[in-house]
C-alpha cells in the first residue's frame, strides 16, 4: 500500500515535469531561433546555438517602427492602469460600506457589463470617438480600455474592502479625519496587495489588447505593439530568426513584470473568480 | 456605527463623489454605447457617412436568409468546444498535480501561467511559425493552419496553451478550500483516489467549474485575435469566427447596420448560454 503511494507521487511529479517541458517548448524554440542566423537554423535546427548572435535583435530594434509601437503601448497602458487604480478603489469603498438599493443596483450593473461582448459595442464606440475627436488619440484609447476593465477591478476591490474591519475607520473618523481622510489615509494604504493585483491584471489587459485598439487607433503612428505585430506579420513573410527576436522583445516587459509580481496576479485571479 | 448616522446627507454626497469617476467612464464608454448599438442594428448604414436609412428588422431577416453567419457560428462553436474542454481538463489536471504548496510546485505553477502573459496576437504568430516551420521541419507535417479540417482545433490548441494556467489557478484556489478531513474519512471508508475525486472533490469545487466554464465560454464565443493573426479566417472561411464576421461587416465591407445586428444576436446568444450554464451548475453546488 505504502509503496504504491510513493510510486503514485513519483508518477505525478514526472507527469507535471513533462507537461512543464511541453508548455515551455515554444519559449525554448523562440529563444534558440532568435540567437541564430537563417543558415544556422537550417543546419542545426533546435540545438543550442554555438555562439550567441544578437544580429536579429539589433535588426528589429533598428527598424524604428518597433520602438514606436512599444512607446505607444506604454503611453496607453500606463495611464489606464493609474486611472483604474484610483477610481476603482474609490467606488469599491462605497459599494463595500453601503447597502442601499441604489448602490446594489449600480453594483450589479457593473457586474452584468462583464457579459457584454466587444463586438456589440465596436460600432457605437467608433462612431462616438469620431464625433468627439477621440479617434487616434491616446486619451480615447485609454478611456475605452478603462471602461471595459472597471467591472472586474471593482469586483476584486469590493470583495477586499469588505474584509477590512470597520473599527479602524470609526477610530479615524472620531479622530477627525473626515470621509476623504479616512479613505485616503486609512483604507487605501490597507489595500496595497489588492492594488498590486489589479495593477498587473490591468497592465496585462491594456498592453495586450488588440480589438479595442484596432477600432480606436487606426493611424499607424499611434498603434500599439499587438497592432504593429499584426500589421507586420500579416503582410510580410518574415524570416523565423528575426520574427522570434521581435516576439521575445514584445513579451519581455510583461514577462518581467509577471515574474516580479506573480504572487499578486494569482491572488487577483482567485479574488475575481471564486467570489462574485 | 454611530458616525454613520450623523451627517448622513454629507456622507451621501461623499459617496456620490466617490462613485462619480468610475460611473462616468463606465457609462460613457461602455453602457451607453452598448444601448446605442441596439437601435443602430435597425438601420442601413455604411458606418461613417451621415445618411442612415431606417430599415426595421430587415438586417436580421437578411442575416437569417444569407446563412453566412451560420458558418461563422459553426466555426466559433467548434473552436469554443475544443478551447473549453482543453483548458478545463488540462487546468484541473494541473491543479490536482500541483495542489500542495511545495517549492517545486510553485515553480511549476509559474511556468504553466507564463503563456497567459502573452497577447493573443503574439501567441498566434509564434504558433503559426511553429506549425509551419518547426513541425514541418521535424515531423514533416504540413501546417495544420492550412488544413480545413484541422484549423479550428489547431487554433484552439494555441488558446489552450495560453489559458490553461489561468484555469489551473482558479481550480487550485477551490481545491485548497476542501477540508482535509473529508479525504481522511473517505480513506478510512476504503475510497480509492479516483472514487474520492468523483465523490468528494468534484461536488465541492463546482463554484470553480462555474467560474472557469463561463469565463472560457465568453472568451471563446468572442474569439477574434487568434484567428485574425493565425489564419485571417482561412483557409477559405474555415476559421472565420462570429467576432471576425461582425468586425469585417462593420469596418471592412461597410455594412455596419448588418454587422451590428449580428453583434446584438451574439450578445443575446452569449447571455443565454451563460445563464443556462450557470443555472445548471448552480443546482449542483454543495454547501460546505
Amino acid at each position: 500500500m505504502r509503496r504504491r503511494a510513493v510510486f503514485g507521487r513519483i508518477a505525478d511529479r514526472a507527469l507535471a515535469l513533462a507537461l512543464a517541458a511541453v508548455f515551455l517548448s515554444p519559449f525554448y524554440i523562440g529563444i534558440i531561433y532568435s540567437f541564430k542566423t537563417k543558415q544556422e537554423i537550417t543546419f542545426t535546427g533546435l540545438a543550442i546555438p554555438e555562439r550567441i548572435n544578437f544580429g536579429n535583435y539589433t535588426a528589429v530594434l533598428e527598424d524604428g517602427s518597433f520602438f514606436r509601437g512599444m512607446l505607444n503601448s506604454l503611453y496607453t497602458t500606463l495611464p489606464s492602469v493609474v486611472l483604474i487604480m484610483v477610481i476603482c478603489p474609490m467606488a469599491s469603498y462605497v459599494f463595500a460600506r453601503n447597502n442601499g438599493r441604489i448602490y446594489n443596483i449600480l453594483y450589479s450593473l457593473f457586474l452584468m457589463a462583464m457579459l457584454i461582448p466587444y463586438q456589440s459595442v465596436l460600432l457605437p464606440i467608433y462612431a462616438n470617438m469620431r464625433e468627439w475627436g477621440f479617434l487616434n488619440t491616446y486619451t480615447g484609447n485609454v478611456l475605452v480600455k478603462v471602461g471595459f476593465q472597471i467591472s472586474l477591478s471593482i469586483l476584486i476591490c469590493t470583495g477586499f474592502v469588505k474584509g477590512i474591519p470597520r473599527e479602524l475607520e470609526e477610530a479615524a473618523y472620531i479622530d477627525g479625519l473626515g470621509y476623504f481622510g479616512t479613505f485616503w489615509r486609512i483604507v487605501f494604504p490597507l489595500m496595497k496587495s489588492v492594488l498590486i493585483s489589479i495593477l498587473i491584471i490591468n497592465a496585462l489587459f491594456a498592453w495586450n489588447d488588440f480589438q479595442l485598439s484596432t477600432v480606436t487607433l487606426t493611424k499607424e503612428s499611434v498603434q500599439t505593439l499587438p497592432q504593429l505585430l499584426y500589421r507586420y506579420f500579416g503582410v510580410h513573410s518574415v524570416d523565423l530568426n528575426e520574427a522570434f527576436a521581435a516576439f521575445n522583445l514584445a513579451m519581455l516587459p510583461l514577462a518581467v513584470l509577471y515574474l516580479l509580481l506573480q504572487k499578486y496576479i494569482t491572488d487577483g485571479v482567485m479574488a475575481g473568480s471564486v467570489k462574485g | 456605527m454611530k458616525w454613520n448616522m450623523k451627517n448622513s446627507t454629507k456622507k451621501k454626497l461623499c459617496n456620490v463623489l466617490f462613485l462619480l469617476p468610475a460611473c462616468i467612464v463606465f457609462f460613457v464608454f461602455v453602457l451607453i454605447p452598448f444601448l446605442e448599438g441596439i437601435p443602430l442594428s435597425l438601420y442601413e448604414w455604411d458606418g461613417y457617412s451621415d445618411t442612415k436609412t431606417f430599415v426595421g428588422i430587415s438586417n436580421y431577416v437578411s442575416i437569417v436568409k444569407d446563412g453566412n453567419l451560420l458558418e461563422a457560428v459553426g466555426n466559433t462553436f467548434e473552436f469554443t468546444v475544443y478551447y473549453l474542454l482543453g483548458c478545463n481538463v488540462l487546468g484541473l489536471m494541473l491543479a490536482l498535480l500541483m495542489q500542495k504548496t511545495t517549492r517545486l510546485n510553485s515553480v511549476l505553477r509559474t511556468i504553466f501561467f507564463i503563456p497567459f502573459v502573452l497577447s493573443m496576437i503574439l501567441a498566434s504568430f509564434m504558433f503559426s511559425y511553429i506549425y509551419s516551420d518547426v513541425f514541418y521541419g521535424i515531423f514533416g507535417i504540413k501546417s495544420f493552419l492550412g488544413n480545413m479540417d484541422a484549423v479550428n482545433p489547431a487554433i484552439a490548441a494555441i488558446a489552450v496553451w495560453k489559458d490553461s494556467g489561468y484555469c489551473m489557478i482558479i481550480y487550485i484556489a477551490s481545491l485548497t478550500m476542501v477540508p482535509g478531513e473529508y479525504y481522511e474519512a473517505a480513506k478510512i471508508e476504503g475510497c480509492g483516489r479516483i472514487q474520492s475525486f468523483f465523490r468528494i472533490t468534484m461536488p465541492l469545487i463546482v463554484p470553480a467549474f462555474t467560474a472557469n466554464l463561463t469565463l472560457i465560454l465568453a472568451w471563446g464565443m468572442q474569439a477574434f485575435d487568434y484567428q485574425m493573426a493565425a489564419t485571417g479566417g482561412g483557409p477559405g472561411h474555415a476559421s472565420e469566427t462570429i467576432g471576425m464576421y461582425i468586425y469585417k461587416n462593420i469596418f471592412v465591407y461597410h455594412n455596419a447596420g448588418y454587422g451590428q445586428a449580428a453583434g446584438v444576436l451574439l450578445t443575446a446568444g452569449l447571455a443565454f448560454l451563460t445563464m443556462a450554464l450557470t443555472g445548471v451548475l448552480r443546482r449542483k453546488e454543495v454547501e460546505l
